[in-house]
This record gives structure tokens, sequence and C-alpha cells, in this order.
């Protein structure tokens, strides 16, 4: 039986969890379980056994091979230490600082119960893969590991439970600012520089996943499909899927300006020089991906790739002024991953490219002062 | 000095307000109103933050949907419950603001001193008290050269030195540099030398003297 403050947390910190990191999971997902359960080993001449076996490898590898254990581990290690900072970060939220002169008046003992419940639903995803290769593994007849990985979880979820009743008992801390960033540059700082420092400032970990998803993504690409490195679709499809792994950071850039610079508009800055800004900060952020793209073709080709790779990008930034919620910008990227994949497939990515760089400034000037803020907490 | 054409705000189906004319002459208007009735909104809008059907014009000239950046040269807006990315100072803001708005170099000087910020003008805002960011806020709205100024909520947690620096900076700018004001505030803003107040009732805004 959940109680009434389990509910309130769950509610806050736990759905909150899910609802910001919803396009993320959803990959991430998508990934393994498209690959359970839809992978087709060897055209099917298998038996039905080796086929299971087969279908399984991912999950039986975490409780069988070392190395895969302590890649796993390290993925759960990531993925908890992620939603440790998110609940700290909502913690010092305004909106929650009522939780400090109120759950803070229960017994240690039942405010730990209630952090474990909610670090427990957090970890959901990692504690339903962890037991399916526990499953898998010890049917299939290893032990160790998967007592391992079991022991893992436990000792992440109490972790987590004992950081949260911590915190909540300790006097409220200055939100940020353990340094100050503005040492950095002591200059005037530029519009599109002001995303940077937010990324320094609260951002570093998305960011560096982001950048170790495209540098992923670009070595399975290359590796996989090095026999087909002559057909220009190759190439094109990477741009494509460099750009979509940033979809994250493009979403926390939207937000990052509705929350923090709502007095843009106020400034007497014209809609375009905004726009450019916005185009230099994405050069920026897409920088690793900008040279990984250099990687793959000729020069004059990969410059092409590089401004496709832009383009889309601020497709996923235009598109945040027409969509105001995590679940439908998650839909968008999918259908719009999904039409670029078939006008890459067909041979129409001077279209694409064609569309990148009208659409997004169409939507953009049409909206810049016309932008509706929506009162979320997203 | 500002006029409002056709004037309509809602938020989806629910109408918030609705001004078809009115004409603001120079002075500094007291803008009054029940919680929720559409004060913020209207500050925002002329503010040029929110978009709403209709038009409004500042001076017979500026127009703030086609002359957007001249309009927005001359209106410097002020917000009740102001928001800054925390990793930036006081400092960052002044120069981001003195920038955009065109202040004369060292214009901001003179305002520091007066609200006592000098001492925490380098530190970044996530450091800062709620009434150390309406100070700052505060000041930003008198940066560069504006003709109307926006003040929502101006006194909620300022101290009274601040709250008299207030006062002086208001009077002076209308008296000396013609800026006008519009200050929408639940208390009786005593020392300023108001004009006209401005009630908003029924999704409308009427006129009335002090």
């Amino acid at each position: 039986m959940i109680g009434y403050v389990e509910k309130v947390l769950l509610k806050v910190f736990s759905k909150g969890f899910f609802k910001e990191h919803a396009g993320f999971l959803l990959f991430l997902f998508g990934v393994i379980l498209s690959h359970i359960f839809w992978l087709k080993p060897l055209g099917g001449h298998l038996t039905h056994e080796q086929s299971i076996f087969f279908h399984l490898i991912m999950l039986i590898s975490f409780a069988s091979d070392p190395i895969m254990t302590i890649l796993f581990t390290l993925a759960c290690i990531i993925y908890s230490v992620k939603s440790w900072n998110y609940i700290n970060k909502q913690l010092h939220s305004p909106s929650n600082q009522f939780l400090y002169y109120s759950i803070s008046s229960q017994s240690y003992f039942t405010q730990f119960k209630n952090w474990w419940v909610v670090q427990a639903v957090i970890s959901l995803p990692i504690i339903i893969i962890g037991f399916a290769a526990i499953a898998v593994g010890t049917s299939y007849g290893y032990f160790l590991l998967p007592c391992s990985i079991l022991v893992l979880l436990i000792i992440l979820i109490f972790t987590g439970a004992f950081i949260h009743t911590h915190r909540i008992n300790a006097i409220i801390w200055s939100k940020s600012s353990k340094y100050y960033l503005g040492n950095l540059y002591n200059g005037t700082k530029p519009l599109f520089s002001l995303f940077i420092f937010h990324i320094i400032d609260q951002l570093k970990l998305p960011y560096a996943l982001t950048k170790l998803i495209s540098l992923l993504t670009f070595f399975a690409f290359t590796f996989f499909f090095h026999d087909l490195k002559n057909d220009p679709r190759i190439a094109e499809i990477t741009s494509l899927l460099l750009a979509s792994g940033n979809g994250y950071l493009i979403y926390k850039h939207r937000k990052f300006e509705e929350d923090k610079l709502p007095f843009l508009r106020n400034l007497p800055i014209s809609k375009v020089k905004v726009y450019l800004n916005v185009i230099l900060l994405y050069i920026i952020i897409l920088l690793p991906e900008l040279l990984l793209i250099y990687q793959i073709t000729n020069p004059s080709k990969a410059l092409i790739l590089a401004i496709c790779c832009l383009g889309i990008s601020l497709l996923n930034y235009s598109a945040l002024y027409l969509i105001k919620t995590v679940k439908s910008y998650t839909r968008y990227l999918f259908l719009l991953f999904f039409a670029c994949f078939m006008l890459i497939m067909f041979g129409y990515f001077r279209v694409l490219l064609l569309a990148c760089y009208t659409i997004p400034y169409f939507i953009y000037a049409n909206k810049f002062y016309n932008y509706e803020p929506y009162p979320t907490n997203d | 000095m500002i006029k409002f054409l056709d004037y309509q705000k809602s938020y989806g189906s629910n109408p918030v307000l609705d001004i078809e004319r009115l004409n603001l002459t120079s002075g500094i208007y007291w803008l009054r109103g029940e919680n929720g009735s559409g004060k913020s909104t209207l500050l925002k809008s002329i503010a040029g933050i929110i978009p709403f059907k209709g038009n409004i014009i500042l001076n017979d000239t500026y127009d703030i949907k086609r002359q957007a950046i001249s309009y927005r040269k001359l209106v410097n807006f002020s917000e009740a419950e102001p928001i800054f990315p925390e990793f930036l100072s006081g400092r960052d803001l002044i120069k981001l603001f003195s920038t955009a708005k065109n202040a004369p170099k060292g214009q901001h000087q003179e305002l520091v001193e007066e609200m006592e910020m000098g001492s925490y003008l380098h530190p970044p805002i996530g450091n800062y008290s709620s009434g150390m960011i309406k100070k700052l806020s505060l000041l930003l709205s008198f940066l560069g050269h504006p003709k109307l100024i926006l003040l929502d909520e101006p006194l909620i947690t300022l101290d009274a030195p601040s709250q008299l620096a207030l006062n002086k900076w208001v009077n002076q700018s209308h008296r000396k540099h013609g800026v006008d004001f519009i200050l929408s505030s639940h208390q009786t803003p005593d020392n300023i030398q108001l004009t006209k107040s401005l009630q908003i009732s029924s999704q409308a805004v009427t006129i009335h003297d002090i």
C-alpha cells in the first residue's frame, strides 16, 4: 500500500524524471527491445533453441561476460547518478521547498522508506534489464555475475534513498555556483554563449552522454557499413543520426530560452540576429559531430553533410516553437527521423537540405514574437 | 504616449483582456486590479514579451508589430518575479542590457550606488536573495533611453532604502527626461508623483484620477 507522502514524491520526482528523459529512455529501450524481439540471426538457418539463444544473447552476455557486466555496471551507475542529480536539482526548485518543512518531520526510517520507493521506481528501467539478465543468465547456468548485478542494483537503490533522505534533512544550501563561471570570461557575454555557460553549469553529463552516443553511432556505422562506404546514403544517414542524437540538448536550449531568457523578446535585437546567434551556438555544440563527419567522406561532400547536420538541428529547434511537451517532441523526433531517412533512401537528399534551411526560419520568424509560453514544469 | 487598438488577449479559450480603444497620455500610471485580473499580462503585452490580437503604438509612431526593434529600444520592463540565468552575475546582465539598449557608458554606476548593489554585482545570481534579484531587475529597466518603463509589482521584496531610491528614480526620470511609467502595485506607491490610475476590471481597463 503506497502512502500519501510516497504518492506525492512519486508524482514530483519519479514521474518528472521519466517525463524529462522520455526521449532518451524510449530510444534506449527501443534499441534493446528491437534487438531482442526482432533480431533475425543468420537469416533463419538455426534451430528453435539456437534462435532463442541468439535473441537473448545481449541479456546473456550481461550475465556471463565480465566485460559486458562491467559495461552494464557503468551504465547503471551513470543512470543512477543522473537520477540522483535530477532529484537534487528538483529539491532545490522553489516549488519543492515545502518538502523541507513537511516530510522531514517524519521519522528517519519512514523518510528512508519513502525515498527508497521513489528511487526504486526511477530505477525501474535498469531493474527490468538487470532482472531479465539475471533470469536469462541463471537459466543458462551462470550464477556469479547475475548475483553481482543483483547486489549492484540493491546498493544503487539504497545509496540513492540514503542520499535523498540526508539531503531533505540538511539545511537548504545555495543552488548554484560552487565556482563562478563568469571568471572564465570577463567581457560582455555574447548571446550565443549563454547556453554554453548553462551547459558548463548544469548540463555537463547530458552533453558528455550525447557526444558519447554520437561517437558510438559514428563507429557503429563506419564498422557495420564499411563495405557500403561508396554509397553516399550511408554518410547522409550517419549525419542524420548524429544530428538526431542532439535532440535532447536542443530541447534543453529552447527550455533555457523560455525559462531564463524571456526578457530577450523585450530587447531591441533583431530576429535575424538572434537566429544567427542560434546558428553559431549550434555550430559550437555540434562541433564534435561536424568533425566526425569529416572522417566519413571527402571534404567537399563532408561540408554539405555538416550543413545538413546543422540544418536538421535548426529544424528541431524551430519545431519547439510549435511543440510544447516532451511527449510530443519525442514523437516528432521519431517522425522527423523517419521522414528524413526516407528522403535519403529515395535519393532526395537535396530536398532535405533545402527543407532544413527554409522551414526552420519560416517557423522561427513567425513565432519568435508570437510564442505563447506554456505553463508547464517540463 | 501609448495607444491600444482592438487589443485582445486570451489564454486558450479564456479571454483575459479586451481593450477596444485606449489612449494614455504622458504620465505615471498606477495599474490596479485584483489578483488574476490581468495586470502582468497587460504589462507583458506592452513589453512585447507575449503575443496578443490588435495593436499597441508608442508616441503615435512606433508600432510594436511593425517596428519591433525601434519600439523595444524605447520600452523597458521589470517583471514581478524576475528570473535570470543563475550562472550569470549582476555585472554580466548589466553589460548585456546596456549593450542591447544602447545605454551610455557608465549609466548604471549611479543606479548601482543608490540601490547599494555594488557589493554583490560580481557573484552569480544563483546566490542572490529575491530582494537582490528584484533590485537588479529594476536597475536593468532604467538602462538605455527608454520613453516608457513598465514596473510590475516594483515594491515587493524591496527594503525601505531601496524603495526610497526607486521613488527618486521614477520621479526624476519623469520630470527630467520625460519618461512615462506604468507600475502595478497592490500597495499605494506613496512617494511617487502619480498622474492617474488604471483599473482593470471585467477584462476592461479604465482611467481614473488619483
